[in-house]
């Protein structure tokens, strides 16, 4: 099989770091008891290994009690856990107009049951255009602002900093998306002033597929959207109104949360900073080569001082249907992801609900010898006709 | 000096609790409960050898919550 040139680290990061390979099968040959059941020896040693993995969290994202890090199978059972386990008859949510479906499907869920409404607020052309329209949308019922840290299509990130002000101006929770945030950008909790932030391991962090974190920066003790068992209090037939157990029912994914550790640890020596501007650079090199073929379409100016990106960005050539384009692309072994992104919402903003759009997005392993064949392959499908 | 054994529902919680002491230079361990009351279901222990009595206001302070303590011969 030819080399396959990976730019789809926006749906899942690959390759692994050669640690967080190591750590999966070394938790499935010394880590194998179940954590926080046994009282035997392996039992222990495990639990102190996912022990070790709250704290590595924790201390990533600048939350003082590890054991408010809550470990789930991906961001969007992070999301769902805190959106239902917040949401109150009457109330009323206010997101973004750029949310992945994470976040749109569980408010509309809530909306058609009921319980409460939501809305969205336009992503503007400045931070301030954005702050005004978030502004606009508190209503007296709005019980949080929810947004993503950064769109997964166009990569334009958030005004974390500002919308948590305004949340809590507001008496309002602050809750991030940081799937295409975490390991990317720095999200100190406490500097942001997030209450609730949802990421998911296996992305920018490194981690295995199957591994999310809701991290919990806020006394609000949410309600589970999981009942079982947690190894404690078991003669309750409740849940505890601690946590981690309040919200980890049933057995953990031991080897996925004991590799997630090595994924952070990857991205602390690499430096969050450092991640940021090389594959910055790889983008703004795509971005700049793309721009001056008249064949692509693309959808933000990511060189523009008055907004902030991600490393990611999307395109299209002509009318092609983003689809075809990837399919091609994969035929020159070349990894992307087209379509709608499971993020409708931001499609619509963009007016890009029909063609969809082809979307890159490097990451640690990304050489410039990658970046020159899909730029070269992108070139030949776009003069193909 | 006795040694202290302290009930504390969570293992994560008991986890916290021995490395909060450990970060005072405390050494302890953290087992199951062997003898768990009738309402209380599954637990863990920390178990402090040789302890002092200011290891019961250090958890205090770290906010982790703690039930029966027994101080041990």
């Amino acid at each position: 099989m030819a080399e396959m040139i990976y730019f789809d680290n926006a749906a899942t990061t690959y390759p692994k770091p050669s640690s967080v390979l190591s750590a999966m099968k070394n938790a499935l040959e010394i880590y194998g008891a179940n954590p926080g059941r046994g009282g035997h020896d392996m039992a222990f040693r495990t639990a102190e290994k996912i022990y070790e993995t709250r704290v590595e969290a924790a201390d990533f994202f600048h939350l003082p009690e590890p054991e408010c890090v809550i470990f789930t199978k991906n961001c969007t059972e992070a999301l769902n856990t805190v959106l239902w386990g917040i949401a109150e008859k009457g109330g009323h949510f206010l997101s973004s107009s750029l949310e992945h479906n994470a976040v749109a499907r569980p408010l509309a869920a809530i909306e058609r049951e009921g319980i409460c409404t939501w809305s969205t607020a336009d992503i503007g052309a400045t931070e301030e255009e954005t702050i005004k329209n978030f502004k606009e949308g508190i209503k007296e019922n709005t019980i949080a602002i929810v947004c993503t840290a950064a769109s997964n299509v166009f990569g334009t990130r958030l005004p974390l900093k500002k919308l948590s002000q305004l949340a809590k101006e507001k008496d309002l929770y602050f809750i991030v998306d940081a799937a295409q945030g975490a390991g990317i950008l720095n999200l100190d909790m406490q500097s942001l002033g997030i209450d609730f932030l949802c990421a998911a391991g296996h992305k920018g962090l490194y981690g295995p597929m199957g591994t999310g974190l809701l991290l919990c920066n806020n006394p609000k003790l949410l309600k589970p959207l999981m009942q079982g068992g947690t190894g404690s209090q078991s003669m309750l037939l409740q849940q505890p109104n601690i946590y981690p157990d309040r919200l980890e029912s049933g057995t953990l994914n031991v080897p996925g949360i004991i590799a997630l550790a090595e994924g952070i640890r990857f991205v602390k020596k690499q430096g969050v900073e450092a991640l940021y501007q090389k594959e910055m650079r790889h983008i703004i090199k795509i971005y700049e080569a793309l721009s001056a073929c008249p064949e692509i379409q693309l959808y933000e100016d990511i060189t523009n001082p008055c907004k902030q990106f991600v490393p990611l960005l999307s395109f299209n050539i002509n009318d092609k249907h983003s689809e075809e384009v990837g399919a091609a692309l994969a035929k020159d072994g070349i990894a992307v992801r087209a379509g709608l992104h499971c993020a409708p919402l931001a499609h619509n903003f963009y007016h890009t609900e029909e063609q969809g759009a082809v979307r890159i997005c490097p990451s640690a392993f990304t050489t410039e010898k990658d970046v020159n064949c899909l730029l070269n392959s992108i070139f030949k499908i776009a003069k193909s006709g | 000096m006795k040694n202290l054994s302290i009930k504390i529902s969570s293992v994560t919680y008991a986890l916290k609790a021995k490395s909060v002491l450990a970060q005072k230079g405390i050494q302890s361990a953290v087992k199951k409960h062997t003898h768990p009351l009738k309402n209380e279901g599954c637990g863990y222990s920390l178990f402090v050898p040789h302890a002092q009595e200011d290891v019961l206001h250090i958890l205090e302070e770290a906010h982790i919550p703690f039930g029966e303590t027994l101080w041990l011969k």
